[in-house]
């Protein structure tokens, strides 16, 4: 593998040009954008330093997991009151489809007495360090939209993501690593790459995708058929001949360049010895439940944990099927049985490497499940839950949030009734944890300046710690 | 590139290209209100003194300030600047809260501007442009540049320069030697003008429009599926080729179905506007994500031909641009009134060939009844009783039907069957094979098997003579594997032989041979049939699982006419009930409640415009003379229809298909139903089929629909439990959809007073009968290839609704699609379009008006982004926005004067690029002599030019222009993170390498190599391009396997080259580079040659180089 200390050398001794120093930390800035991933303070104290967002892609059901409405249960087979319902329209089922009751039962666990549905049992462990947001809400009542709304405060493709704002509001902290991570488990995507997306903020700051595979970053293997040797020497001669060309042109952009081209001999190491969990405990692999090897959900919250350690500040974890449109309760066992523990895992050994209290771990679905049933012979569902935008429970925990459980809902789980936190109110939360106000977290664009929260947006403080 | 370097380049690049920032007044000039005052107010002041007024439901208004400081009005201007100035938090404007603090300087200009009499000018972007007077001789660009020049860059990258900029590829050796041996402004021409006239050019500038359009293969959002609109790609190309004048090329995509006569391409044309996303995603309201795409109608068209953003003036009114939330929507109400068809582009060729096979089809219609068969050669196969097997090598075992051969599988083999029968008349037999354990019939580890020769002798069973062979003749297979026909088994040669591996159909399948004997055997007292089967093809190729059955003929003697009329006759008296004259029944009354229905001739209904998940028609009608027993509904085809219909499904489900969850029926009660039947039905998701008895059983989630016979028309029956008696109106209700929108477009109802009628698709005529019979099946089959329609290339394209079904447009409160308020005429805003005058009344006028002269923006917002194509920066810095928020020209001379010459050179882009690349200032070299000397600003290269030129370096370029897009090849797994997980199966041969235009384009996971060197998504319209610099693209280059197989290519090109390794280094650097390498660029290239001795890494390095992605 490439020594870095190697080209860092030349950089500041043997090219001549005395760029090193400036090359380094301009490195990936944007030339039209006035911003670079250099580390910057934020508007207040950062209580987060880092996020890592397991994003439940399709949906998990609250009414199985967060929210018991036992009064469903009595409802079951006949119709919500249309008083209710209201004039919402529903992507599968009709408004006037009968209830279905809890699929599980609900057990207390620590001190908070937190509330958690059995296949939840596992996050119990963690019970004092979860904050529950039972009150959440969104705009949106389909997958794609839903999806972008929750990253990016616009149901459209083409606004910055939570991550994207993160790091054009704050920086990058690692030089060997991309700043913004993303991962995958479970099917593909509704939102697509635009999830991850810089929208109109600089390319820069797009999330960089980790894949399953020997390859974790897009080309980031030295290709089959090239030597160590080869690939150093490689190396060496572009920047050689990058810098004559500099001697001559005179252009700090290709110092950029070559800077650039420093730290992706660097990535080339840096990347599997990220991946490479060799050196973990057989504990740790146990208590996440992971294979060392295996691409998994449980695998990619170990890396989340070794990410933050060497210093990436926002990592998505996408674990896609949960949409329940039939059989509820299988989907949400088969579900829970590949994230649970390895959320719980993930929440203990941040806190036992003394990481979580800077570290925001965000659980939670772009919306929530209806109360009523989705049954259709002629789709083959049965016992499933249409798609349900009013409300929905979203879990925190460290990074400076408050443990216990926020806000409530009606008997029917349909409405919020206290406390309600719309998805621009989280996003203005998750901001304020980082250190941002998210009304002065603006970019200037298409003559006005934007912000995550659009007009909107107020920081849920009764969650902070 | 840090701080303080990019803010020197800025300043660079301004006082190269003659600037003059805001707040910079001199004091010896008077202030100046668009140059000096409107930046500080528009930046500080207009968010609450500026236009928008937006009032709340109860007329309140929502502006935090009734003062405007955007238009002249009778302020109180020592008020203004007191508050301004003040000190305290109370008085002091902006308001401490609003983070906006005035400089000093600025207080300065806006008290001497004050002074000066306040004097207001219009914005300088809605002044029409004005021409500046040129000397004679002089160039225009260099004349109005009024700013010192760099030297003039060297005739190799000057040469590279304006290939890249031009076609979007370096120049050959050859051409840049030239060049470099007389560099003068002639020869220079000379170059501009081949470059200009190259089909390349077209491919290149192409790739900047589809920015604009948002143009890619796919759907966009979760299910992201192909669609077909790359016909509208290739307009762009030609008609960017061709030179078209950017007037005609502007009209043609807003509007060009509108255009009196529309040729084919002008409806090509308007995909520009169908380029929106639709989303798929199954329970969406498809009405919602309509509008969705209308406000991206508006927000592109604002930003391709006005420069001006209207995304804020969606929810309400602008709070910089004078846009009124009511111009939006008046802006959007030319778009709005739409339909957005598929269209089948014509094609005369293809309408030839379909002629031809029509009129063939007709003569072998005419033809069938000759080919009716001889009765006597009809056979009926029956498995026969085996009485004994013999095999070589295989152990077989028997019953009383099947031989199945087990144990070890022999090389070759023979087999002999024993069959007796009783029989007479036997005339055939036939050869069954039966695929075993998901393989084929063969022993063959693959499944197949050779049938070298089979021989039959008969002898009768009371042994009152010899055997004697049977001539076999007229064989004829299920299958017939190339080279390996059935007629090889009885050609008595051993070396040959019947197989049945056919590539296009799996081998697990079952497969016959029938031989037919010259003469039909009876023996009366039982025929003894000895069958041999050689197999001598050897490696194993022995059959596993077969069976022999023996044909006998019936009915000797007959004659074919006759025995086709019998059998006609006895079909037609089966289906005679069937046959009932129907009464096609015109509605007097028909509505819907989101399309539009008309009344086309002989009572055919056709649906039009919007669809919904639910979608209700009511059909009444008037007394029948009749009564009506059973009604008939026809679901018919029609080209406008997606697919060609009979439904208008769109999205999520099949294109062309409908579903009709409930038929309801009643008089002045409702009528009940004894059954349904039709022709042709789908199959339901889960279970049940999706027949017509499913819209009569009360569930509106059952219903009938077609699946897989789009695109034919078909037909449902609905028998009525009791007639409607005569003379009693009635009315038909028809409900569709499901989770998404699935409406019949084109029907027709018909009524019989007979009952429990079934649904037939024919008139019972011999051409019917024929068409069903099993007997001319081979030729029927044939008659139906010959029909089918040949599928015409599609597009996307706008069609405008018929004025008696416009759309009207809604303002939406707050801008959200579930709060429609007061219907909005098409209008302008006036800021730009002059009070008092006309509007411009629909999509072709507005197109009309945005290029002609009225219209200020247009030829400005085009020329400033050319300008920036070729610059790195326009002279209005920020291209996508002119509006007050914006920054100003850095030239405002230049800029008009480009503008009115565009247009007056009839709006020739081409004209417009060779008048930038002639110009000095093009030509300074960019070299950074000192921070404040001017220079041509470098640029990395465009994702696609990168990749384009690294093709072109290596020889792997074609030149195959248009058609559909081409998967290259990418890393595997790019694409697996959209939703359901597409494969991305690279292209092989010529489309593997081409160039990068004809890249399919997926939104949801685009081509990673374009995305990683900040190519758009196709998602929104892109009007400027970042130029990132990042470690990835550093990853890209070196590692990238497309990156390696072109250094590969490369490698051996240049291996193949004459020369010594000096030569070829030279070789491999310039056919990149263009320019020669310096003696110590030679010399790092060769020590690293000789360490490695592979041009491959060589090449490799070379693609990486900073250089070889740059514009220098």
């Amino acid at each position: 593998m490439i020594q870095s200390s190697l080209s860092r050398r030349y950089f500041l001794g043997e090219c001549g040009v005395g760029l090193g120093k400036i090359a380094a930390a301009s490195l990936l800035t944007n030339n039209l954008a006035g911003r670079s991933l250099e580390p910057r303070p934020a508007h207040t104290r950062p209580k987060a330093k880092a996020v890592i967002h397991l994003f439940m892609a399709g949906a998990p059901s609250q009414l199985e997991l967060f929210d018991p409405k036992p009064h469903l249960s009595k409802l079951e087979g006949s119709p919500l009151p249309k008083s209710i319902i209201g004039d919402q329209r529903y992507a599968f089922i009709q408004p006037d489809a009968a209830v279905l009751g809890p699929q599980f039962e609900f057990k207390q666990y620590g001190d908070t007495r937190a509330t958690l549905g059995l296949p939840l049992a596992p996050l119990g462990a963690v019970a004092d360090d979860l904050c529950i947001v039972k009150s959440c809400t969104t705009d949106q009542f389909n997958h794609a939209p839903a999806q972008l709304f929750l990253n990016s405060g616009f149901s459209q493709p083409g606004r910055p993501c939570l991550g994207s704002w993160t790091l054009y509001g704050l920086g990058s902290e690692t030089e060997n690593l991309p700043a913004f991570v993303v991962m995958s488990t479970g099917g593909g995507l509704s939102g697509g790459s635009a999830l991850w997306s810089s929208g109109f903020l600089p390319t820069t700051y797009t999330g960089v995708q980790f894949r399953k595979g020997k390859d974790p970053i897009l080309n980031v293997s030295t290709p089959e058929g090239i030597s160590n040797d080869l690939q150093k020497d490689t190396f060496g001669l572009v920047n050689q001949l990058n810098a004559k060309r500099h001697a001559v042109i005179n252009d700090d952009e290709i110092a950029t360049r070559m800077a650039s081209y420093e730290m992706a001999a660097r990535l080339q190491s840096s990347a599997p010895e990220l991946m490479d969990l060799k050196g973990e405990s057989d504990e740790t692999i146990n208590l996440y439940g992971c294979d060392r090897d295996k691409h998994s959900f449980a695998r990619a919250c170990l890396l989340a944990r070794r990410m933050v350690q060497r210093g990436v500040r926002f990592i998505n974890i996408y674990h896609s099927g949960w949409d329940a449109h039939s059989n509820v309760k299988g989907s949400t066992e088969n579900n829970c049985k590949q994230t649970a523990q390895a959320t719980a895992a993930l929440i203990q050994d941040l806190k036992r490497h003394g990481l979580l209290d800077e570290t925001l771990v965000v659980w939670g679905g772009e919306f929530g499940r209806t109360p009523m049933v989705e049954t259709n012979p002629a789709l083959g569902r049965k016992a499933g839950r249409d798609h349900h935008p009013q409300a929905f429970t979203t879990l925190m925990a460290g990074g400076g949030t408050k443990p216990g459980t926020y806000g409530e809902t009606d008997d029917f789980g349909f409405h919020i009734t206290k406390d309600k936190v719309h998805v621009h109110d989280l996003q203005a939360t998750i901001l304020y944890l980082l250190g941002f106000d998210h009304e002065r977290l603006t970019y200037h664009h298409a003559g006005r300046d934007f912000r995550l929260t659009d007009v909107h947006g107020q920081i849920a403080h009764d969650l902070l710690a | 590139m840090d701080l303080s370097s990019r803010i020197t380049k800025f300043i660079l690049i301004a006082s190269t290209l003659g600037a003059s920032g805001a707040a910079s007044a001199k004091d010896s000039e008077a202030i100046s209100f668009s140059k000096d005052i409107r930046p500080i107010l528009s930046a500080n002041c207009f968010k609450c003194h500026g236009p928008d007024d937006a009032r709340d439901d109860k007329g309140k208004s929502l502006r935090k300030a009734g003062l405007r400081l955007d238009i002249a009005d009778n302020q109180d201007w020592k008020e203004v600047v007191s508050r301004i100035i003040s000190k305290d938090p109370d008085e002091i404007m902006p308001p401490p809260e609003a983070n906006k603090n005035l400089t000093p300087e600025e207080i300065k200009i806006l008290k001497r501007w004050i002074k000066e009499g306040a004097n207001y000018e219009k914005h300088w972007a809605f002044v029409a442009p004005k021409k500046s007077p040129i000397p004679a001789g002089k160039h225009a660009i260099d004349h109005l540049h009024r700013k010192p020049l760099a030297e003039k860059a060297d005739a190799y990258t000057l040469v590279r320069r304006v290939h890249l900029d031009i076609i979007g590829l370096p120049p050959s050796i050859e051409v840049a030697d030239r060049f470099a041996a007389d560099p003068s402004p002639e020869a220079y021409a000379a170059i501009v003008d081949e470059l200009l006239k190259s089909p390349r050019y077209g491919e290149r500038w192409a790739r900047r429009w589809l920015d604009l359009a948002r143009y890619a293969d796919t759907n966009g959002y979760e299910k992201d599926r192909d669609r077909s609109i790359w016909p509208y790609r290739d307009y762009v190309i030609r008609s960017l080729n061709a030179d078209k004048p950017f007037d005609q090329f502007t009209i043609e995509q807003l509007a060009g179905d509108m255009l009196p006569n529309a040729t084919p391409e002008q409806i090509i044309a308007t995909g520009f506007h169908r380029n929106t996303m639709l989303n798929e995603e199954g329970g969406i309201d498809p009405l919602e994500f309509r509008f969705h795409a209308m406000t991206d109608r508006v927000a592109t068209t604002g930003t391709t031909w006005l420069g001006l953003t209207t995304g804020c003036a969606q929810c309400h009114t602008h709070k910089y641009d004078p846009i009124t939330h009511h111009d939006y929507y008046g802006l959007m109400a030319y778009f709005d009134n739409t339909l957005e068809p598929d269209y089948h582009i014509p094609n005369p060729t293809l309408a030839e060939k379909q002629k031809e096979n029509f009129a063939k089809a007709e003569k072998l219609l005419a033809e069938l009844p000759n080919r009716w068969p001889d009765p006597t050669g009809k056979i009926n196969f029956k498995p026969s009783t085996v009485s004994s097997v013999e095999a070589k090598n295989a152990k077989l075992s028997i019953d009383q039907i099947f031989i199945t051969p087990s144990g070890e599988v022999p090389d070759r083999d023979t087999y002999t069957i024993t069959i007796e029968t009783k029989q007479p008349e036997i005339a055939a037999l036939r050869l069954k094979t039966f695929a075993m354990n998901g393989s084929g019939p063969g022993r063959t580890e693959h499944g197949n098997f050779v049938l070298s020769e089979i021989e039959v002798t008969a002898s009768p069973l009371d042994e009152s003579s010899p055997p004697t062979k049977i001539t076999l003749h007229n064989p004829s297979a299920s299958i017939e594997q190339e080279g390996f026909p059935v007629g090889n088994a009885i050609d008595g040669e051993p070396a040959t032989g019947w197989a049945i591996h056919d590539p296009s159909k799996g081998i697990d399948q079952n497969h016959y041979a029938d031989f037919f004997f010259e003469q039909p055997v009876s023996q009366p007292s039982g025929t003894r049939f000895t069958i041999t089967l050689h197999q001598d093809h050897g490696s194993n190729h022995t059959i596993g699982s077969f069976q022999i059955c023996l044909g006998q003929t019936s009915n000797p003697g007959g004659n074919p006419k006759e025995h086709l009329n019998k059998s006609y006759e006895e079909w037609l008296a089966k289906i005679q009930p069937d046959l009932t004259p129907w009464q096609v029944l015109t509605p007097s009354e028909f509505t819907a409640n989101t399309p539009y229905l008309t009344l086309e001739d002989d009572g055919i209904i056709f649906a039009a415009g919007d669809i919904s998940k639910h979608d209700i028609f009511t059909l009444t009608f008037p007394a029948a003379a009749q009564p009506v027993h059973s009604i008939r509904l026809e679901a018919l085809t029609d080209e406008r229809l997606p697919e060609s219909g009979p439904g208008m499904t769109y999205y999520e489900g099949r294109k062309g298909d409908f579903f009709m969850s409930e038929f309801q029926i009643k008089t002045d009660k409702p009528l009940t139903f004894s059954g349904a039947s039709e022709t042709a039905f789908g199959a339901q998701y889960g279970q049940g089929n999706a027949a017509a008895s499913a819209a009569i059983d009360g569930d509106i989630q059952s219903g009938w629909s077609l699946k897989t016979q789009i695109g034919t028309n078909q037909t449902a029956v609905f028998n009525l439990a009791e007639a409607i008696p005569p003379g009693t109106p009635f009315e038909i209700k028809m409900h569709f959809g499901r989770h998404f929108a699935s409406t019949l477009g084109k029907f027709r109802i018909s009524g019989s007073p007979l009952p429990k009628i079934k649904a037939i698709d024919h008139q019972g005529t011999l051409n019917d009968f024929l068409l069903q019979a099993p007997e001319v099946k081979k030729h029927v089959d044939q008659i139906k290839a010959l029909r089918k329609p040949l599928k015409r290339d599609q597009t996307l394209v706008m069609q405008e609704r018929p004025s008696d079904h416009s759309r009207q447009t809604h303002l939406r409160h707050r801008g959200e699609y579930t709060q429609p308020k007061d219907v909005v005429e098409p209008r302008l805003p006036n800021a730009i379009f002059p009070e008092g005058k006309e509007f411009p009344k629909d999509r072709l006028e507005l197109a009309r008006w945005l290029v002609s002269p009225e219209n200020p923006l247009t030829a400005r917002v085009v020329v400033n982004r050319h300008w920036a194509a070729f610059f790195g920066e326009g002279i209005v810095p920020t291209v996508d926005d002119f509006g007050m928020q914006g920054k100003l020209p850095t030239n405002p001379a230049l800029l008009d004067h480009l503008a009115v010459t565009f247009m007056e050179r009839d709006w020739s882009l081409k004209e417009l690029h060779r008048l930038i690349v002639t110009s000095a200032a093009y030509q300074q070299q960019s070299i950074i002599a000192s921070s404040s000397a001017p220079r041509f600003p470098r640029q990395r290269l465009e994702a696609e030019i990168i990749r384009d030129s690294a093709l072109h370096a290596a020889g792997l370029l074609g030149s195959k222009m248009f058609g559909r897009p081409v998967r290259p090849p990418q890393p595997a797994g790019v694409s697996e993170v959209a939703y359901g997980r597409p494969k991305w199966n690279p292209a092989q041969g010529e489309d593997r390498f081409r160039r990068s235009i004809y890249t399919y384009q997926k939104r949801t996971a685009p081509f990673a190599m374009f995305t990683t060197f900040d190519a758009g998504s196709g998602e929104a319209c892109l009007a400027r391009r970042d130029r990132s610099n990042t470690p990835l693209q550093a990853l890209t280059l070196m590692n990238d396997p497309m990156f390696i197989e072109i250094a590969d290519h490369y490698a051996k090109l240049i291996e193949k080259s004459q020369g010594d390794t000096e030569e070829k280094i030279i070789l491999a650097f310039r056919r990149l580079l263009t320019r020669p390498p310096e003696p110590d660029e030679v010399r790092l290239l060769s020590d690293f040659h000789q360490n490695h001795e592979s041009w491959k890494a060589l090449t490799r390095a070379i693609l990486s180089l900073d250089e070889s992605v740059t514009k220098n």
